[in-house]
């Protein structure tokens, strides 16, 4: 940075010298405002994007202007999201049981949260399927016996379970890494995928 | 999705594709799919080979993922049963 600040300095003097200018090595130079409120602007934007993309996978793309980009982010996780609730069901998303994955699934964004509530209510509440009760179960010899509880018809056991959770945890974690782009990502950075 | 429950059971998005359980391994391609979707868009220069790009990542997760699956399967089946009990 400082190299840098020096090169700039250095330039200016060049060029005060073509333009006949005596040589005063105390002679500062202030960038000009413009400059400095122009990174602001676009560090702002940024922070903005970074937020729009946690809201909805792709938008702080289409914040920064990266439609394209933008576009194919969102189809990306979306297919990774909504497959997941395909294969597994709401189950997948579970706040209470699973609370590690649901850590990364909030990566996705609100939708998660939508999801987990959808779960609560329709499955939890038993507004669709069948409530079924589970036998008690004692965990280990001698050990304290876990009471019986009702369970949904709908609830998803198995692999199929385990694909549909990293499903919407993958999409949780790889809108991180797309909330982290948008937050770093300069206008230079656009080369030629700014435009659909 | 009403054909679908009444067939079933299953309703979609929200009850699990039980139909998918004997083939969950082949699941791993369209998750290795998205995966390089996502990746390959915020990592691409251009997007003019960006399709190809994904199809290549794709193929290279799952042909990883297959490579480690023989290769623990060949470290269980073969080499392990060699080690001496005692």
């Amino acid at each position: 940075m400082i190299e840098r600040e020096q090169a700039r300095l250095k330039r200016l003097h060049c060029w005060r010298y073509r333009e006949g200018h005596p040589y005063d090595p105390n002679l500062t130079f202030i960038r000009h405002d413009s400059m400095a409120s122009g990174e602001e602007s676009q560090a702002s934007n940024n922070i903005w994007a970074f937020i729009v993309a946690w809201l909805w996978p792709g938008g702080g793309h289409l914040v920064l202007g990266e439609k394209t980009r933008g576009l194919l982010v969102m189809g990306g996780i979306l297919v990774l999201f909504l497959g997941g609730l395909f294969i597994g069901g709401l189950d997948v998303v579970d706040r209470r049981n699973d609370r590690l994955w649901f850590i990364a699934q909030a990566g996705a964004g609100p939708i998660a949260f939508v999801a987990d509530f959808a779960r609560g209510r329709l499955l939890d509440e038993g507004r669709v399927g069948t409530m079924l009760p589970t036998p008690a179960t004692r965990l280990a010899p001698g050990g304290p016996v876990r009471q019986k509880t009702m369970v949904n018809s709908h609830k998803s056991i198995g692999h199929i379970n385990e694909i549909g959770t990293l499903f919407c945890a993958l999409a949780g974690l790889m809108n991180i890494v797309v909330m982290l782009d948008a937050l770093q990502r300069r206008p230079s950075d656009r080369r030629m995928g700014g435009s659909p | 999705m009403i054909i679908a429950e009444a067939l079933t059971g299953w309703i979609p998005m929200i009850g699990p594709a039980s139909w998918l359980q004997p083939v969950w391994w082949l699941l791993l391609i369209p998750m290795a799919w998205g995966l390089s979707m996502v990746y390959k868009a915020i990592r691409v220069v251009s997007f003019e080979g960006y399709w190809t790009a994904v199809l290549v990542m794709t193929l290279q997760i799952v042909i990883a993922m297959v490579a480690i699956g023989l290769g623990l399967m060949i470290l269980i089946q073969f080499v392990l049963p060699m080690l001496p009990v005692e």
